[in-house]
């Protein structure tokens, strides 16, 4: 009888591919399992029943709403995700990197992020506001109309900005449609233009002071002075980000129906309630949206309308129209009623004290910021975890072997008390040195904190950390707090930080020479 | 009338479902029939496999998944093939397992993961990509019968970890790598470190390649 080996030697590769197939088809014996957690043997008429049942649950849980769809070919390009919060994730990109090489503010400047995007600024009287335009090497040239006021044409290059975010940018002449030239679909890619200016006038870090406050039209309004934005950027981020319960949408008049349609809406973390408005609801004729056909025009009603049995109190306000359009757009923003004892729960609460040792009984994830290269916590906090846990910092060098887990915005974590998990956040490019800029990749911050807020979720946890990001990494705590609210408050965790001592002089992000200062002079 | 499906074969069964639109009772019916015949397979795969680091409950909900996508994807099956029951039933039941761990890969897409390869095994990966040729002169069904009977002289430990580490092995890969967590919580199972673990791996393999090429191939002498 031959034997394999005196030919054919089978080898590793084999063995571990043959392993998988046998245990893909189970030819083999499968070890023991628990009765109890197998299922009773399946009739026919239970298996129909299953069947129906997960029919019935995946019919829900992907009914198509009476939302109406997205058609313009460039909102298509944009792949089968919701465009809104594409278009919202690609602005945060661009802001991210432009701010971790120097863009600062409030107010952010948008033509100095539109040079640091390599888009050529040309200003120009001959088109009404702004439009796009690439050349052959899909290199984009903004042209705008210097003789506008300089929020609108701050917000005009924001939005042509938004336009650059879409992968058919370059095919086409962009313009900002005029009405008489819009498509029926048009509005759609205007929209969520107007939504990517939003986000690049409005980044991370800007109007932090005011999320206490009730966002009232007169509140829009303040902060569209204080930060030379549009009404519909201070919405967007005021609303994503407050601590009160309530809701904007962008609503514009139908030429075909003289009614207001809703473009899209905004909805704050604190709202639980259901409601139905939604893309595309048509607002009732007795709405007195209508009446706001002027920009600034205010007005304010009890609606019974807006969720059955309850009256929602809603302020609108009339803004800029898109280019064109006879009517303003009109912004509303709706509350619910609410008991009079209610009172804002402040998500993010500041304390004096060590960070290492977090407050309260419930299950804590306590944050710290990590390089992408060492795999020994040798500076700042991380340091003083070291030495406090350092099975954790054992556990972290195991996970950190061979560094491929040490990409940015990769997220690492360790119980180090029953009721305590340290995550290290993978946010920092380097270490040591000094003078190259800060370390801190806020992008990579942003998507570890995302991970944290779905951990925090999942343990029913509350996050403390130091001000992270603040030390060796040289970030500044204005934008890292923005992300904080953005990733972890917006989704109803609530943080602590700690300050070992009073903190009056926060790190502020630091201001980067450009060589081209056109912009500065421009407005 | 369509006849009834209990000795129906596997791939006519997926015919069936495949043709929805035509006849959606008989689809249903048929989804049905293949749910019966293989579920509780598909379970013992399932938590033989995932109830150490997903739960029982969740295993459950993935192999209801897995049944239910077939039905989306029956469409995609290639069931017009000609070949015997007992090997429709095997490719049914690896269609079903591959679709099992798309699932559980899915839900842990993005998150950490970690070299399954202990220290010596790194150092000896080869330069290049090009791994063993697929063209091993010993017949599949014969490497099967001698790794089954390999695998039972392994001690518990060691087949727990090579199920558990191979349901993350990747033919295309040569640094093999698995979730960082799953290694934890098998860690935990098993009662050895991570670095334990992944020796106990490159130890079972080398036993299993041991006994392969030590033991005839022959199929009478089992």
């Amino acid at each position: 009888m031959k034997k394999p080996t005196e030919k054919y030697s089978i080898g590793k590769d084999t063995i571990e591919k043959d392993l998988k197939t046998l245990f893909r088809t189970e030819d083999c014996s499968l070890p023991n399992i628990d009765q109890e957690v197998l299922e009773p043997a399946m009739d026919l008429q239970r298996a129909h029943q299953l069947f129906d049942e997960l029919r019935t649950a995946r019919t829900g849980s992907t009914k198509r709403s009476s939302e109406p769809k997205w058609t313009h070919p460039s909102v298509l390009t944009l792949g089968n995700v919701d465009p809104i919060t594409e278009i919202v994730s690609r602005a945060r990109v661009a802001v991210l990197r432009a701010v971790e090489h120097g863009w600062n503010g409030p107010p952010y400047n948008p033509f100095t992020l539109a040079e640091m995007r390599g888009i050529k600024l040309l200003p120009t009287e001959k088109v009404l506001d702004a439009r796009t335009h690439s050349d052959s090497k899909d290199r984009f040239t903004i042209e705008f109309n210097p003789q506008r006021a300089a929020a609108r044409m701050r917000y005009s290059i924001a939005h042509e900005i938004g336009h650059t975010l879409f992968s058919d940018c370059a095919a086409a002449t962009r313009n900002r449609a005029t009405h008489q030239e819009m498509k029926e679909d048009e509005w759609q890619l205007e929209s969520l233009c107007n939504i990517a200016a939003a986000e690049i006038l409005m980044p991370f870090g800007t109007i932090q002071d005011e999320l206490s406050k009730r966002p009232g039209a007169g509140l829009v309004l303040e902060l569209r002075r204080k930060y030379l934005a549009s009404c519909e950027a201070v919405a967007n981020r005021l609303i994503r980000l407050s601590a009160h319960p309530c809701f904007a949408f962008l609503a514009r008049r139908s030429e075909a129906t003289s009614r207001y349609f809703v473009e899209y809406r905004i909805v704050s973390p604190a709202l639980h309630e259901d409601f139905a408005i939604q893309r595309g609801y048509e607002l009732p004729h007795s709405s007195k949206a209508s009446t706001c056909v002027a920009i600034g025009a205010r007005d304010q009603e009890d609606a019974r309308w807006v969720s059955s049995g309850k009256s929602w109190f809603i302020e609108y306000l009339g803004i800029s129209p898109n280019t064109g359009e006879p009517y303003p757009r009109v912004l509303g923003l709706a509350f619910p009623p609410l008991p009079p004892d209610f009172t804002v729960a402040e998500s993010l609460t500041v304390l004096n004290g060590d960070a290492s040792e977090p407050f309260g009984a419930e299950p804590k994830l306590l944050l710290q910021v990590v390089n992408d290269q060492a795999m020994v916590w040798g500076g700042g906090f991380a340091k003083q975890a070291r030495k406090k846990w350092p099975h954790a910092q054992t556990h972290y060098r195991e996970w950190a072997y061979g560094r491929r887990n040490l990409k940015l915005g990769n997220i690492h974590s360790v119980s180090v008390r029953e009721d305590l998990t340290l995550v290290s956040l993978v946010a920092q490019h380097g270490f040591g040195g000094a003078g190259s800029g800060p370390k801190i990749r806020y992008g990579a911050l942003f998507a570890a904190l995302e991970k944290v807020a779905d951990l925090a979720s999942a343990q029913r946890a509350t996050v403390h950390m130091p001000r992270i990001g603040t030390g060796e990494a040289g970030g500044s705590w204005n934008i890292i707090e923005g992300i904080v609210r953005e990733t972890l408050i917006s989704r109803g965790v609530k943080v602590t930080i700690y300050d070992l001592h009073p903190r009056n002089d926060l790190p502020r992000q630091p201001s980067l020479e450009f060589p081209h200062k056109m912009a500065d002079e421009l407005i | 009338m369509a006849p009834p499906c209990d000795d129906i074969s596997d791939f006519e069964l997926i015919r069936r479902m495949a043709d929805e639109r035509a006849n959606f009772a008989e689809a249903r019916d048929a989804w049905g029939h293949f749910y019966v015949r293989h579920h509780r397979f598909l379970l013992r795969v399932c938590m033989s496999y995932h109830k150490y680091v997903l739960g029982a409950e969740e295993v459950k909900d993935v192999v209801h998944q897995a049944f239910f996508k077939a039905f989306d994807g029956a469409k995609t099956f290639n069931h017009a093939e000609d070949c015997p029951i007992v090997i429709q039933e095997r490719k049914s039941r690896g269609w079903l397992v591959q679709i099992a761990e798309n699932l559980v890969r899915d839900r842990f897409r993005n998150q950490p993961e970690v070299s399954l390869l202990a220290d010596g095994e790194i150092d000896q990966l080869p330069a290049t990509t090009e791994g063993e040729r697929d063209d091993n002169p010993v017949p599949e069904s014969e490497r099967l019968n001698l790794l089954k009977a390999g695998l039972i002289l392994l001690s518990d430990v060691e087949q727990t970890v090579l199920r558990a580490t191979m349901f993350w092995w990747q033919g295309d890969q040569q640094h093999q790598r698995m979730l960082h967590t799953a290694l934890l919580e098998l860690s935990k199972q098993v009662g050895k470190s991570p670095e334990n673990i992944r020796q106990i791996r490159a130890r079972a393999v080398r036993k299993l390649e041991k006994y392969v090429n030590e033991n005839p191939h022959d199929e009478k002498a089992h």
